[in-house]
């Protein structure tokens, strides 16, 4: 059962759907049948056009000729959309999940379970190592996340009371939904948000907000523009050096980021230019630090300053 | 049309785009000069994968670039409202040739329409059509195998009659509710439950099957913070080492780092292991004749294929659970004792949120937290070997101190590299040595 399988490829997909509206409609014109299968399948076009050549060697058998020149499947009806056997072991892990609860009601996880009983369970022979684990309240999560996808989707503003981590109280606020997020590593659902009090975008973490509802609809701002400005001015670049997989590590870890990257031949240089978000900052000298001494930063001036004070600390912690 | 006709769009073996891909996504730095040098592919089969590469993945995720005179591709990372695993797209380049389309079209219909046909049956049935000029009995009942192991048939053997029939759609048996739901799961899970590629499968699965139906659907803006995407890329690897632990069955692969180095090895595994940190994975198992466990990296391993060897499964986890238990990441013991860590955490800066210590209690892989003060505590943890650890120390660097000890020698290696990164920032003089 290999996961790079034959039932996937694209043109046998599209073949798939075809059936479907071959269904509904009976009969096709070969140059329609080109064109829907070309749709998603690019530049494939060499292949269709011999496969969907009468005169062809490689000319699709399955398709039989009708009046007026219109083509058919020599065998009418339409192929089952299903998920595969990969897909349904899949599932069984994702309904095993302990988040799963946060998406499906108890009676469809339910469902699922006994639909899928019979796969196999490969979740006990993983280790996912660095993923955060965090005690959910699934239903607050569940109720709270609901609301704030449904204002995404409709561009309606929220109104919402959080709590800071220390327990501190904010009162109930109106603000536009930026973006939902999940992360990993931490094991949370964050919100960032544009309370129209502050006019600055926050980030607030799911779990610790409540009393959201639903509010009026908001086009006073240009969202993305206001992300865009939240950017940081300048990229950080980072020259890497090839130091015991130094090269490899710090490309997988920045690989996330938006980034540019060139590498100079000549003195077999590696340059990494990341663009990122001012709220990410911490984040990313976090990540920089951790890549050791076979990364350099060269600006902006203000990060290496900031880094170089730390790393000074850093060196005091340990030769006292 | 970018193409011509000696071109082959579908691959054999995912592992021709492997490679590529990985060059292309992670360094994306490379122009069609460097890759001879730089990464032992030559320009030729850079051109070809590249416009496989570029096919599959879409020129929307592309980026091109110049360096001078020479043109360099990666991918785009967008940090947007929505999270796209392009890289995925690279599973439906399975090589299949216009008859084995057609069998695969054909057959399912036949079964559907007859509710279940024996091998006998379809062949005649196949023969009556008349699309076929000559197709065996043999390669029918092969192609409506793999039909049955993929999921599209199914298949029992009735008094020594093979039956093939049409599977339940498990999608029929969810009302239009619970589909909205089942999608908005699949949508968050595909980038959380490991492997993901089956998962980015049933996505358009479903969203295919909402379009058979008619039926709107939305995509829902929930993403990721910091998705890393290359990952999938070992999917393949990754889903044929699960199939061999849930078989029980011994594996063989060619294993290097260096193609010049690359030597066979056969272990039985026990464990596939999944850095996040890096998103890397690994196969954890024994090879024969060896006393302990190793770990291996998916992606230095190629040719990777399911014996008909099996194994004892239950001993060989006991023997992970002794091995690994103190692994930071994927040293195992391999005979020696796992030495004692201290760390003492102190939070600097303002803040009164102790994102310090809630840093450690989600990241810690086990040991101890005792709470000095407020702002201060210390964290011990015993590991195999402690030099794992030490990008992650790295990570929280003004906050941290690497209590001394005569087990390692962790805090001297800190402050020796701390040092030479001060040399390389020209804060501390050659002569203050």
């Amino acid at each position: 059962m290999e996961l790079f399988a034959k039932s996937k490829n694209r043109l046998y997909v599209r073949l798939v759907d075809l059936s479907h509206v071959l269904k509904r409609r009976g009969t096709m014109p070969l140059s329609e049948i080109h064109s829907f299968l070309m749709r998603d399948n690019l530049v494939a076009e060499a292949l269709i056009n011999k496969w969907l050549d009468p005169s062809s060697s490689e000319f699709l058998p399955l398709l039989v000729q009708e009046a007026h020149g219109e083509w058919k499947f020599a065998v009418e009806g339409a192929l089952p959309v299903l998920p595969s056997t990969t897909e349904l072991i899949w599932l069984k892990q994702l309904v095993g999940h302990r988040l799963a609860p946060v998406f499906l009601d108890e009676a469809v996880l339910e469902k699922l379970k006994h639909m899928l009983a019979e796969e196999p369970d490969y979740r006990t022979h993983l280790d996912v190592r660095g993923a955060g684990r965090e005690e959910h309240d699934v239903s607050h999560v569940r109720t709270i996340l609901g609301v704030l996808l449904e204002a995404v989707q409709k561009g309606l503003m929220v109104r919402y009371s959080s709590q800071s981590q220390v327990g501190q109280r904010f009162a109930s606020q109106g603000a536009h939904v930026l973006r939902l997020e999940y992360s990993i590593a931490s094991d949370r659902f964050y919100a960032i948000l544009y309370p129209k009090e502050i006019r600055r975008p926050i980030k607030v973490r799911v779990d610790l907000m409540s009393e959201v509802s639903l509010a009026a609809y908001d086009d006073a701002e240009d969202w993305d523009l206001l992300l865009k400005e939240l950017q940081a001015p300048e990229p950080l670049v980072l020259e890497v050096g090839d130091a015991k997989g130094a090269l490899e590590r710090a490309f997988l870890l920045l690989s996330c980021f938006e980034r540019q990257a060139s590498y100079d031949r000549q003195r077999d240089l590696h340059v990494i230019r990341v663009f990122y978000y001012r709220f990410d900052e911490a984040l990313l000298l976090s990540r920089v630090f951790s890549l050791g001494e076979s990364v350099i930063i060269r600006s902006p001036q203000a990060f290496r300053e900031r880094f170089v004070a730390r790393l000074e600390e850093m060196y005091e912690n340990h030769v006292s | 049309m970018r193409g011509n006709t000696s071109f082959q769009y579908f691959v054999t073996d995912f592992q021709k785009m492997r490679d590529i891909a990985r060059y292309i996504h992670i360094y994306g730095c490379y122009s069609r000069n460097d890759y001879p040098h730089k990464t032992r592919i030559s320009k030729r089969k850079y051109d070809n994968e590249l416009r496989r590469f570029r096919d599959f993945v879409g020129d929307q995720h592309l980026d091109e670039y110049q360096v001078g005179k020479e043109k360099v591709i990666s991918t785009l990372v967008r940090r947007g409202p929505f999270l796209e695993n392009y890289l995925a797209q690279l599973y439906y380049a399975r090589t299949l040739t216009a008859a084995e389309v057609s069998s695969y079209v054909l057959i399912p219909l036949l079964v559907q329409q007859e509710g279940s046909l024996t091998l006998t049956e379809l062949m005649t049935l196949l023969e009556l059509l008349g699309v076929f000029e000559s197709i065996s009995r043999a390669t029918i009942g092969r192609q409506a195998d793999i039909l049955v192991e993929e999921g599209m048939l199914v298949r029992e053997v009735v008094d020594s009659q093979i039956i093939y029939s049409a599977p339940a759609n498990l999608l029929d048996e969810l009302s239009e509710e619970e589909l909205k739901q089942l999608y908005l799961a699949v949508l968050f899970f595909c980038h959380v439950v490991f492997p993901c590629v089956p998962g980015e499968f049933l996505k358009n699965t479903l969203e295919r099957y909402f379009e058979s139906r008619q039926m709107p659907f939305h995509k829902f803006p929930l993403t990721m913070s910091f998705a890393y995407l290359h990952h999938v890329l070992d999917d393949q690897l990754t889903w044929t080492l699960l199939e061999a632990l849930d078989k029980k069955r011994s594996v063989t692969f060619r294993y290097g780092r260096d193609r010049k180095k690359v030597r066979r090895v056969t272990i039985d595994p026990v464990r596939v292991l999944l850095d996040l940190t890096y998103s890397r994975w690994y196969v954890v198992g024994k090879q024969e004749g060896e006393r302990y466990l190793r770990s291996f990296r998916l992606d230095r391993m190629t040719g990777l294929k399911i014996t008909e060897q099996t194994f004892d499964l239950a001993s060989l986890e006991e023997q992970y659970f002794r091995e690994y238990d103190q692994s930071w990441l994927s040293v195992g013991k391999r005979g020696k004792q796992p030495v004692t860590v201290e760390l003492l955490f102190r939070q600097r800066g303002a803040s009164q949120q102790p994102f310090v210590l809630q840093r450690v209690q989600r990241e810690g892989r086990g040991g101890t937290i005792t709470k000095n003060s407020d702002d201060e505590f210390l964290y011990t943890i015993l590991v195999n070997d402690p030099v794992e650890m030490l990008p992650w120390i790295r990570s929280f660097n003004h906050h941290v101190e690497v209590l001394p000890s005569a087990e390692h020698d962790l805090r001297e290696r800190l402050a020796a590299e701390t040092r030479r990164m001060l040399l390389n920032y020209g804060a501390v003089c050659e002569e203050q040595e």
